[in-house]
């Protein structure tokens, strides 16, 4: 696979880079699933102020994830993070604002901005244990109308054309009646995540966290409680070799269904991450695969995808 | 171990990899330390959970190429000590491991995100997160 990265320092600025290349089975993660390579670019810049008792963070982040044929998506956002160590470094509280905005060929409906505002604690128990405690609240405004009942593309809303491409809702012709049942989606997703690390050695730690989400949708059929576990393992080979491994599962509640058809969806997710690291620069390698099965079967899905890459970072 | 169709020997073996794998991992107490002086071969640390009978402070030997990366005067840091010293006092063999906290921590592949690595790092967030 093609590797590129690239990250320089400008003063007191970090600018770091990274870029891989892979394969994704259901990139739009629709029922009907449509796979393709892809290659991707990330950049970064962040500025760090050092106040008297405190950090300023500024950070701009963008990727672009360019997929075969007309199919790409990317993202940008900027935030600013204000953080704090309290009782004698033990504790750091972070409080951090953001801002992005994605926009998406292959799943127009998914193109949103988003703002956010974050709250972090984190707490060093010991020289074994930490703890981290996160509460966010997520405004996320999709672009584009969409009939709420069709599904995501490929999940038999016929809007998807021979490439796995939906195609942009348009008002013309047979689709007039349609597009004037088409509604705006704001989101607003309240979260709240309980971690702890153990090291259980110099070379093996883990991480185990627990989330609960609440998506409020003007889409009533978008709204949902969301209960996870996740479980992450590092593993330090050597100096120069890190594994990462992981393992998720989340259940979806959704509040509102049609024709009174209850909607959970049980999604199950693993990851497999290897990373070299030589020098400045870092080599990596990745597998994710999730399987996500709902009550009503045409949200459920699956997903593989592997991806090589490069990043340089001080 | 029969039923996993080893021999004695085989099964012999295969213990004393297990036993070495799991003394590995529950090898040596880490130390939480505090970061005093950083300098491109050795770093001074002050042991905040010392025992009475264990130093109070140490010096770290590190790599002068790749140096004491992440690491910062004034710093919480974790150390896995390692061999005792040598006749000159300065530990060899210890890891020195920055906690993994505050806004700057990585998320390459989005893998954490993924995992749910905490909030603000996309749990939800479904397709274009991160």
């Amino acid at each position: 696979m093609l590797l590129f990265s690239c990250q320089t320092s400008a003063d007191d600025i970090e600018l770091s880079g990274e870029a891989s290349v892979g394969y994704d089975t259901n990139p739009a993660q629709s029922h009907a699933s449509e796979d393709l390579a892809f290659a991707h670019i990330a950049l970064g810049a962040v500025k760090t102020l050092n106040l008297e008792q405190s950090d300023l963070r500024f950070a701009l982040d963008g990727w672009y994830h360019d997929y075969e044929a007309d199919n790409d998506s990317y993202r940008l956002s900027l935030s600013s993070a204000w953080s704090r160590p309290i009782a004698r470094d033990r504790g750091l509280l972070t409080f951090s604002v953001s801002g992005a905005i994605y926009r998406d060929a292959l799943v127009p409906a998914d193109a949103r901005n988003e703002g956010a505002l974050t709250l972090r604690y984190d707490h060093i128990l010991n020289a074994r244990d930490t703890v981290g405690l996160s509460a966010e609240v997520r405004r996320l405004d999709y672009r584009n109308p969409s009939l709420p009942w069709s599904g995501r593309p490929g999940s038999g809303s016929g809007r998807q054309n021979s490439g796995g491409r939906c195609k942009p809702s348009g008002r013309q012709g047979p689709r007039r009646r349609s597009a004037a049942l088409e509604q705006r989606r704001n989101d607003q997703r309240s979260t709240i995540a309980l971690d702890a690390t153990h090291a259980w050695s110099p070379t093996l730690s883990t991480r185990i966290t627990l989330a609960h989400a609440r998506n409020a949708s003007t889409v009533a059929l978008e709204s949902y409680d969301r209960n996870g576990i996740g479980l992450l393992a590092q593993f330090m080979l050597n100096n120069a070799w890190r594994l990462e491994s992981g393992l998720g599962w989340s259940r979806s509640d959704y509040s509102h269904t049609q024709r009174r058809l209850e909607r959970r969806d049980e999604e199950l997710n693993a990851a497999l991450v290897i990373r070299h690291r030589r020098g400045a620069r870092e080599l990596f390698c990745s597998l994710d695969w999730i399987d996500s099965d709902s009550t009503i079967d045409v949200h459920s899905f699956r997903q593989q995808v592997a991806q090589c890459g490069m990043a340089w970072s001080f | 171990m029969a039923w996993l169709g080893l021999s004695n020997r085989q099964s012999k073996r295969l213990a004393a990899l297990a036993l070495c794998c799991v003394s590995s991992v529950w090898a040596d107490e880490p130390w939480l330390a505090r970061v005093q002086s950083v300098e491109p071969n050795r770093v001074t640390l002050a042991i905040e959970n010392a025992a009475e009978s264990g130093p109070h402070s140490a010096v770290v030997a590190v790599d002068p190429q790749s140096g004491p990366s992440g690491i910062a005067p004034g710093q919480l840091i974790q150390v896995w000590p390692g061999q005792p010293p040598g006749p000159d006092g300065i530990w060899n063999q210890a890891r020195l491991v920055p906690f993994e906290r505050g806004p700057g921590v990585t998320d390459r592949t989005g893998v954490r995100a993924r995992i749910m690595f905490g909030a603000q790092r996309g749990f939800g967030g479904g397709r274009g997160g991160r």
